[in-house]
């Protein structure tokens, strides 16, 4: 849910990635904050267990710039991968005004893909939000892995409507601002929409 | 021409989907409540006007199958100046009255709405999202006993305390120590809750009416604009 404060000249919108466990839904928002100067981001914080698996969610607002006089500041958040914090997991996509689909890969993890996916529309409907109408960018992670899949491929199983495709080494860094802006453009021009 | 308010608390019925209150004779009143989920309690503020006797509307609760409805549920919220500051004198007022440290006024998706008191080097956006994670965390684990949702949360540390009241769609956050006492800061926050609620249902009129009418301040942003944001970074 997009907040727009007038008296304090701010624009609050909510981005959430989405993806399987370990497709680096937590390393695209590390990357982020390493690489941005600390004006313009606020803390990192990480809801994680001890072995650094995210437990519920992470959370990083980051300021981009301002427009009309409106400073615009995205709540960057992420969900916990792991099929059994469904619980949890549906509870970050209230509000959100973007989603990420961060994808794995690797072979291995198509199917881990196809049912995250699966549940992320499931969860956005309970919410009364349809993936068709919603910001959306569907992020190809791990490229640099020797068993993925070909993009081709990847596109053919997950691609919903269209929606911006990133190809990403979110490691190194390789997509992770390239994705954050196809997902922030699309959350303003709908705003300019509405 | 006579102009008074209401604020009513609803219980939703339906057991699936998401719905709206429908009221009976409409053209009496002005609705300003606000679609939620099923089986929640929400805040309805009415506002009648002309030379009507004043008669409390009767509210159904629907299960709703338009499109324009489910577009609601992703309309940007708009707060005013004048609103802004409406809220800002309650939570002064709160701050003063509960003697505490700080009040926190945050909407359940995690956005601060406005705060006011000793903020120091507290982190109030981290703080806002922590404690809205923690609301739809307790209230996950209500619903999963057989509650609707836990209506208000405490922490009590060794020196600093928390108190959050859920309120509608916002959450009323107050950090307190040992110049006040938990009991103090409830009380507190309850005598201001209704007032809160009805003023945020307002906003949320207000939001959907600018909406309506296309008055947003971005509907003639740029491509060019937009793009030149990820250069500022």
């Amino acid at each position: 849910m997009t907040f727009i404060n007038y008296a304090s000249r701010e624009i609050n919108c909510k981005i959430v990635y989405y993806g399987p466990g370990l497709c680096g839904k937590t390393t695209n928002l590390q990357h982020i904050y390493d690489s941005t100067a600390a004006q313009a981001r606020g803390k990192l914080i990480s809801l994680a267990t001890e072995t650094d698996r995210t437990l519920f969610f992470d959370f990083m607002p980051l300021e981009l710039g301002t427009v009309r006089g409106f400073k615009t500041r995205f709540h960057l958040y992420t969900v916990p991968g792991q099929v059994f914090y469904e619980a949890s997991r549906k509870l970050i996509l209230k509000g959100v005004d973007g989603v990420v689909f961060v994808a794995d890969s690797q072979e291995e993890r198509m199917d881990a893909n196809i049912e995250s996916l699966y549940n992320l529309e499931e969860n956005l409907r309970a919410y009364g939000y349809e993936l068709m109408k919603l910001p959306y960018v569907l992020q190809l992670n791990k490229r640099d892995l020797p068993n993925v899949v070909p993009t081709t491929d990847l596109t053919a199983e997950l691609l919903r409507k269209g929606e911006p495709v990133v190809e990403a080494v979110a490691s190194n860094g390789v997509g992770v601002f390239d994705t954050l802006k196809a997902v922030a453009k699309q959350v303003l021009t709908e705003l300019r929409k509405s | 021409m006579k102009n008074t308010c209401s604020i009513q608390k609803a219980r939703v019925n339906v057991t699936r989907g998401l719905w709206r209150c429908v009221l009976i004779r409409q053209s009496w009143y002005e609705f300003a409540g606000r679609c939620g989920p099923a089986n929640s309690f929400v805040y309805c503020a009415f506002r009648f006007s002309g030379e009507s006797k004043v008669v409390l509307p009767k509210i159904r609760c629907l299960v709703p199958t338009d499109q324009r409805f489910l577009s609601m549920a992703n309309s940007p919220i708009l707060i005013r100046e004048q609103r802004y500051h409406q809220i800002k004198a309650v939570l002064a007022r709160l701050r003063l009255d509960a003697s505490a440290r700080l009040v926190v006024l945050v909407d359940k998706d995690g956005q601060q709405i406005a705060v006011h008191g000793e903020l120091g080097e507290l982190d109030t956006t981290s703080l806002a999202s922590l404690a809205a994670g923690n609301v739809a965390a307790t209230g996950g684990m209500a619903k999963l006993i057989g509650e609707r949702e836990f209506p208000t949360l405490s922490h009590e540390g060794e020196r600093e305390s928390i108190h959050i009241s859920v309120i509608g769609r916002v959450l009323l956050l107050v950090v307190f120590d040992d110049r006040s006492s938990l009991g103090l800061v409830k009380l507190r926050s309850k005598q201001v809750s209704h007032e809160l609620a009805l003023t945020f249902a307002e906003i949320e009129r207000d939001s959907q009416l600018s909406s309506s009418e296309g008055s947003l301040p971005f509907g003639e942003i740029t491509d060019e604009e937009i793009d030149s944001l990820f250069s500022q970074t």
